[in-house]
């Protein structure tokens, strides 16, 4: 930390910026890219700073083919006003309230991750509590989201706060070619120039070190402020240009994306399955009549553009979203969502460009801290997936190493079933709840409040919460 | 149901019997036993006459109405802060509770001030605080329901005459079945040395086992003092202040809804009106002055007729390690102190209470007591790194105090988040909200103002301003005097009505 001199404290200031933000170039047009090209042209433009789209077909070619998004996306479209009617429409997305995880010693009794964000208090305890404490009550369903998504039905919050038929929030399963069309089109009617280039190089201030410009195949020079970096795990900017390292992660999520198929299905089943085998996992969308399956398998060491990991997405006047940055494979989880609180938090710091020195620092350890909340939710998912696979004698290969926070996360909920992810966090409280109890191994910690009621209040609890939602799942 | 579970509460005062009426409403009477024990002969410091908004979740949650809180209380309401001679000698500001201004596309409230005063704006920056600007004018009233109105831009809270709190909790606390034991402890008996706390003996024979122990025995730390997990960590290299000199004093007119806080040669006093009286206090670095200067200082800047003796207090700037070691739990005093600038006294006690409660022991707890610690003392420094930001941001030479403060070395924490907002105006604003009034306060402004600003013409922006101000002023001139308001709440309570009122001693 640099030292910080009381005398400089004080200068006046003599003007409003000392070099104005006019133009910022997004390098790459995968759907990092474009969502960041979309929102910044809905929030900056009318401050006359234009934005622009290099594409690279390169980058493009290499994208994951889903994305599954949870309420982030649509808070996403409403804040950068993406119209919901014209998405729904694209014909490249298919709604989901919970996720099923089968695991071999169970195939057909798979678990149910629901995207549940509110569930009723016991008394002002927590409803899992309640559950864990009447044991023989734990199979009871409670959760709106997941008894629509057992019954097959794709159902759509209330909007009633306070109300069950409003507990959860919809995912949705995007196909990356479509989303990004329909981005693309929504950029172009936001006035985003793009243009095409097969390759590119850049030039740089040689006393700040910022990318003044950008150089395209067809040597046409663009001037910069600044640069976004969407080529993906090439990181033409970030990593290669700006030279900032990469953190791998692999040993928390030793996973790695082996294929993806895609075969014709009359079936229009809602949600995601995921199967946990002897090598891995596989994770099955149903989107547009097609089956799409994506086979995940565990490996020993990195393999090379598909290894988790990260990298600060902040240096000099550049900023890298999507896997030019982090790569992170949860099931049922897009890094889409961190690029979505990223170009939330890069619109919090225009204020400060173009000179991060300052703020980078905040910037990339507040981006870190997100990423691993997504791969410390992947990494349970995963640790309690590998702990079921061990039960049939074909254990994975390697097995996820848990995070310090992780760990002591795990820890607390062995022993008091208690979680301290706040209700506003990157992924929801509840979904903290599911995957801490999928993986913990002590079945009989709970609420010592619990110990004061009667067990037959509890038990009428459940059974009123589980009326209802049986009465909402036939109405739909 | 398995076995009532004992909770002796070590001490009574503030900490002690909020943290008694706090358990005695949350937890079952069928399933835990609670007992206070405190002394008469063993005063109280009383901590905590001004206080933060969160203080009306705390009562909330206790069910306990605001009508009978004031009553009972002596309390007047809080919009902020006033600080005095902090950045300078002959400055004034107020840190307000709520919105400062509004921002506008994006942009924050206070790069737009600033942009515009560089444009030529000429108007203080608390005149876009509804807070602010009524409390300047003596006004209150709770704020409008209506998210879209004016009036909901501001919160509050309280002074208080924190005596008379701790015996309304305790009737609170009492009548929901907490037992009072009135005895001074002689010893604390543990299972071995550094184990958890068996039974406290007291001076009048008696002996009390619990499972949890409490320790709000203030500074003397009588229960979570020996262990060695529970190291004092001291904080004096950041912040000098180690006494306090205390006055109550007469009224001198019409009560004001804020905290004075006004720099002084060697650290600040304190005017905190109440309904019947203005506590005031000087809190200071004894290595820069005597208390018999001190005291002179307070005595000839009192706004009343004093109302009793000097009180003089030591104190030491710090937390404790761990909060929690074995069986036994420190709350208010006994886990840290930090000086009442920002009047965040009540707010840590309230703090432990509401985590000791989500974080309640069972069977075992290591997983939770560490838990529990890791989140209390990331709170004391939060606040430390906030208390020690005034400090910092002064370019007073005119005693060795202040001048020795401008040569001090920040923690790493604290110089990050000064040289974001002194670079480019940057704030988290979900933990750092209130920065921009207290760093403009005193003078220090961003060095850069948002370039979005630029696209804004300069009248145009001027005259935003000056309508927001304008429309701040009608608002506000639509309130009722603070003391006419609070006479008109007080008549309607029972309280009131019935004599039960509190303040009859200081």
């Amino acid at each position: 930390m640099s030292k910080l001199f009381q005398r400089d404290l004080f200068e006046t200031p003599t003007n409003t910026h000392g070099r104005a933000l006019k133009s910022i170039w997004v390098v790459g047009d995968d759907v990092h890219g474009l969502s960041t090209a979309v929102a910044f042209a809905t929030a900056l433009k009318p401050f006359g700073i234009k934005v622009g789209v290099v594409s690279l077909p390169t980058v493009t070619a290499k994208q994951a083919s889903l994305h599954s998004c949870n309420g982030h996306l649509f808070a996403f479209h409403r804040r950068y006003q993406l119209p919901e009617r014209a998405f729904m429409q694209s014909q490249g997305v298919a709604f989901f309230t919970a996720m099923s995880l089968a695991t071999a010693s169970r195939p057909n009794k798979p678990v149910w991750l629901a995207n549940d964000t509110w569930l009723p208090l016991f008394n002002g305890i927590e409803l899992h509590q309640v559950k864990r404490w009447l044991s023989d009550f734990a199979s009871v369903e409670t959760s709106f989201a997941a008894a629509a998504a057992k019954a097959g039905k794709t159902v759509f919050p209330s909007g009633q706060q306070g109300t069950l038929g409003n507990s959860f929030e919809l995912g949705a399963v995007v196909d990356t070619e479509a989303y990004c069309a329909f981005l693309t089109q929504q950029a172009l009617e936001r006035g985003v120039t793009f243009v095409p280039s097969n390759d590119i190089a850049f030039e740089r201030c040689p006393h700040s070190g910022d990318i003044t410009t950008l150089l395209l195949s067809n040597n046409q020079r663009i001037q910069c402020d600044w640069v976004v970096d969407a080529t993906g795990p090439q990181a033409r900017v970030i990593g290669q240009a700006l030279k900032r390292p990469f953190e791998s992660w692999h040993a928390y999520s030793p996973i790695s994306l082996s294929g993806e198929t895609t075969e014709q299905s009359a079936s229009n089943t809602p949600g995601i399955a995921v199967s946990v085998n002897d090598t891995g996992y596989q994770q099955v969308q149903y989107l547009g009549g097609k089956k799409r399956t994506a086979t995940f398998t565990a490996v020993h060491s990195g393999v090379g553009e598909c290894e988790a990991g990260f990298r600060d997405p902040v240096s000099h006047n550049c900023l890298a979203v999507g896997p030019a940055a982090y790569h992170i494979d949860v099931p049922g989880m897009s890094t889409l969502h961190t690029t979505h609180r990223i170009i939330e938090r890069f619109l919090n710091v225009v204020p400060c460009l173009p000179a991060p020195a300052t703020w980078g620092r905040a910037f990339n350890r507040t981006t870190k801290q997100d990423c691993e909340h997504l791969r410390d939710f992947g990494c349970l998912l995963l640790s309690a997936m590998a702990t079921r696979q061990q039960i049939t004698g074909k254990p994975w290969q390697v097995l996820p190493k848990l995070s310090e926070s992780l760990d002591q996360a795990l820890t607390l909920f062995n022993e008091s079933a208690r979680c301290t992810v706040p209700p506003d966090a990157m992924i929801h409280r509840q979904r903290w709840l599911d995957a801490l109890a999928l993986a913990s191994s002590n079945e009989q910690a709970f609420e010592p409040l619990l110990n004061a009621v009667s067990q037959a209040s509890g038990q009428q609890f459940l059974q009123r919460i589980a009326t209802q939602i049986q009465s909402l799942v036939s109405q739909c | 149901m398995t076995t009532p579970q004992h909770i002796c509460i070590a001490g009574g005062g503030t900490a002690g019997w909020m943290t008694a009426a706090a358990l005695a409403n949350r937890l079952p009477h069928s399933h835990y036993r609670i007992t206070l024990v405190e002394s008469a002969q063993i005063g109280t410091v009383g901590v905590g006459e001004s206080t933060i908004p969160h203080i009306r979740q705390f009562n909330s949650a206790l069910g306990i109405t605001e009508e009978e809180f004031i009553a009972a209380t002596s309390a007047t309401w809080k919009l902020g802060i006033e600080f005095t001679d902090w950045g300078k000698v002959g400055d004034s500001y107020i840190h307000p509770f709520g919105e400062l201004g509004r921002p506008l596309a994006g942009i924050e409230f206070h790069h737009l001030w600033q942009a515009a005063s560089l444009q030529g704006l000429d108007v203080p920056i608390e005149s876009f605080s509804v807070a602010a600007v009524a409390a300047r004018q003596r006004k209150f009233s709770p704020p409008h329901a209506s998210r879209e109105h004016l009036l909901s831009t501001y919160t509050y809270a309280y002074h208080l005459d924190a005596s008379a709190y701790a015996r309304f909790l305790r009737d609170y606390a009492e009548q929901r079945q907490v037992t009072r034991v009135e005895a001074q402890i002689r010893e604390v008996k543990r299972d071995h040395q550094g184990g958890p706390i068996t039974a406290l003996s007291l001076d009048n024979g008696q002996e009390i086992s619990a499972d949890w122990f409490i320790d709000c025995t203030g500074f003397r730390s009588l229960l979570i003092g020996d262990y060695s997990q529970a190291e004092f960590i001291d904080w004096s290299e950041w912040l000098k202040t180690n006494r306090a000199v205390v006055l109550p004093c007469e009224k001198d007119g019409p009560s004001r809804p804020y905290t004075k806080a006004m720099a002084r040669e060697a650290g600040w006093q304190w005017q905190i009106p109440l309904q019947h009286r203005i506590g005031n206090g000087y809190v200071y670095c004894s290595d820069y002055i005597s208390d018999e200067d001190a005291e002179h200082t307070l005595r000839s800047t009192l706004p009343g007729e004093a109302l009793a003796d000097a009180r003089f207090l030591d104190f030491k700037a710090g937390c404790r390690k761990q909060l929690w070691v074995q069986n036994c739990v420190a709350i208010g005093l006994s886990a840290g102190f930090l000086e009442p600038l920002e009047s965040t006294s009540i707010f840590l006690i309230q703090m432990g209470i509401a985590k000791f409660l989500e974080h309640l022991p069972g069977t075992h707890n290591d997983a939770t007591r560490n838990q529990y610690n890791r989140e209390l003392t990331e709170q004391y420094q939060v606040i430390r790194d906030f208390i020690i930001l005034h400090y910092y941001l002064t370019q007073r030479y005119d005693t060795p105090f202040w001048r020795d403060y401008q040569a001090m070395n920040l923690p790493d924490s604290l110089t990050e988040l000064i040289l974001a907002f002194r670079d480019c105006g940057l704030v988290d604003k979900q933990q750092y909200g209130l920065w921009p009034a207290v760093c403009i306060g005193q003078r220090l402004h961003p060095k850069q103002v948002d370039s979005r600003v630029a696209a804004i013409p300069p009248q145009q922006l001027i005259g935003m301003l000056n309508q927001l101000k304008s429309d701040i002023a009608a608002q506000v001139a639509t309130l009722p005097n603070m003391d006419d308001y609070l006479s008109s709440l007080v008549a309607q309570t029972p309280l009131q009505k019935s004599g039960m009122r509190a303040g009859g001693q200081v």
